[in-house]
């Protein structure tokens, strides 16, 4: 399912968060947006997933997601955002329970076959206090996956994490988009993330949040490594663009 | 304190520790013990004058009179009904409305007032209006149990409601939940724990509550059993009476640790 911002702008309270954002992303794209903490890239995703409303701008859905998505705008939380008083189980059913079109066998089908897909077969009834970091974000995937999404959003969804575990976790999100080709908005700080993942990467200047610079990465994403000498050369020049911002953003105090 | 010299220095001081709490359930019993023979011999003695203070063998007679002539259980019975009458109907009513204070913002706005003005009243004056109100029976009774339950429920379910995580609720949206699903799904849940332990507190004002109004103006109950041992100077039968209430409290006290447990396995 393809989509298309149109000069989307937001403000809170006189604060001009966002102005102007205009951007198309393609079905089958991963499109990263980085900035600066504050920049109004998780606000920005809220509201292409219709959790917040732009003041001003429009944001379309380009074309009928598939039939068979039960919830074509699915997000992955930095948080994780699992009720801790469900089992791994019970937080996939939860997205599923209220899919009158779901029967009970097809939700057990669905739910068995997302946890095998995110290599949690065997911890259906582990409580998520009992999970590692890691283990808990592919249970959120698992259940973003169980409703069979057009459009993924993902809101920092491996800054959580520690480093290795962001790797595994970076891997696993690269094996699944090459089986499924999802779309994805990907909203990250962190760069090297970015030309991991990325076909494009986005860049927000911050207050207000403003589209600096759109870097295309044309290195298939099967094939980029770490030590990718034109990747290093991409993440060195959206650090160029991001650092004056980045610096801005550390001087200032929280929630003025 | 000497600890082994190795050779090219010596080993760094240790100084944590000291601050561990080890339990010991021998010590407490042993307290226990302690405390009753000193209390058996000091009235045996005549060194605790028995118009004070009955022997503890004497509040141990006065238990199995109690006991075998069946008036145990008719009073029992009849504070038990009271109790779980008012405190059921109160914790239901109360968590209700908690529920519509968290959910409408105009149900908040009207009643958060009034529940602020009407919470730190004292229940127990109101005994006096509720006999006019409902009678001297067992309406007036049930009423005050119901009614000072059902205030610190309100302010314990919205409290709980309000501090439920709301990035749960964001994902629940996220996912296309209902409002009422949200409610049942993710709220009631989230809330639970405080809502527990604001149980625990109105069971407690519950107790003291009927006692309160048994010792004012029953026939049966056991805050009425007290009363007349006191009218009659039965010191023996009225210490009688208290350790049956506090069994119910360490009683009511246990089932809700016991639900707790049930909940909120989910925190380990």
């Amino acid at each position: 399912m393809e989509l298309s911002l149109r000069s989307v702008a937001k403000s809170y309270g006189g604060l001009t968060v966002l102005d102007g954002i205009s951007l198309d992303i393609a079905s089958g794209e991963i499109l990263c947006l980085v900035g600066p903490s504050g920049c109004g890239k998780s606000t920005l995703l809220r509201m292409i997933g219709g959790l917040e409303r732009p003041d001003s701008g429009a944001i379309l859905q380009m074309s009928e997601p598939p039939a068979n998505s039960l919830n074509p705008l699915t997000y992955i939380f930095q948080d994780f955002a699992l009720l801790p008083w469900r089992s791994v189980h019970d937080n996939v059913a939860l997205v599923l329970e209220n899919q009158a079109s779901v029967s009970r066998a097809e939700r057990e089908a669905i739910i068995a076959d997302v946890l095998a897909r995110t290599k949690l077969t065997g911890f259906e009834k582990a409580w998520p206090r009992q999970l590692s970091g890691g283990m808990k974000q592919r249970v959120a995937i698992a259940r973003a996956l169980a409703v069979r999404p057009a459009v993924f959003l993902m809101d920092e969804p491996l800054s959580a994490l520690d480093a290795q575990t962001r790797d595994l976790l970076m891997d696993d999100l690269v094996q699944l988009w090459l089986r499924e080709r999802f779309t994805a908005v990907y909203v990250t700080h962190n760069l090297q993330e970015a030309v991991r993942l990325g076909h494009r990467v986005a860049i927000l200047s911050r207050r207000p949040g403003r589209l600096r610079d759109v870097v295309s990465i044309d290195t298939p994403i099967e094939t980029r490594r770490h030590d990718d000498p034109a990747l290093i050369a991409i993440q060195e020049r959206l650090w160029d663009a991001m650092r004056e911002e980045a610096e801005a953003a550390d001087k200032e105090l929280a929630d003025v | 304190m000497s600890e082994q010299e190795q050779p090219g220095g010596k080993p760094v001081a240790f100084r944590g520790g000291g601050f561990d709490y080890k339990p010991s359930k021998l010590t407490a019993l042993l307290t226990f013990a302690v405390l009753l023979a000193i209390w058996e011999v000091g009235s045996r003695t005549g060194f605790i004058s028995n118009l004070v203070l009955p022997a503890p063998s004497e509040v141990l007679a006065a238990f199995v009179q109690l006991w075998r002539s069946g008036d145990l259980w008719a009073h029992l019975s009849a504070s038990l009904y009271r109790l779980v009458l008012g405190w059921t109907m109160g914790t239901v009513l109360g968590v209700a409305v908690g529920f519509a204070i968290a959910l409408f913002a105009p149900v908040r706005a009207s009643l958060t007032p009034l529940v602020a003005a009407i919470f730190p009243v004292p229940k127990i004056a109101l005994l006096p209006l509720f006999i006019i109100w409902f009678g001297i029976g067992e309406a007036s009774k049930v009423g005050l149990i119901l009614f000072g339950t059902f205030f610190p429920t309100i302010i314990a379910t919205y409290g709980g409601v309000d501090n439920v995580d709301r990035s749960l609720i964001r994902m629940g949206q996220s996912f296309g939940l209902t409002r009422a699903q949200i409610a049942r799904k993710i709220l009631l849940p989230g809330a639970m724990p405080v809502i527990l332990s604001g149980m625990r507190i109105t069971s407690a004002i519950a107790i003291i509550l009927i006692v309160a109004a048994e010792l004012i103006a029953a026939q049966k109950g056991i805050g009425a059993y007290i009363q007349m041992a006191g009218s009659l100077f039965a010191t023996d039968q009225l210490i009688a009476g208290v350790l049956v209430l506090s069994a119910l409290g360490l009683t009511v006290s246990w089932l809700i640790t016991r639900a707790e447990r049930w909940l909120l396995r989910w925190r380990g």
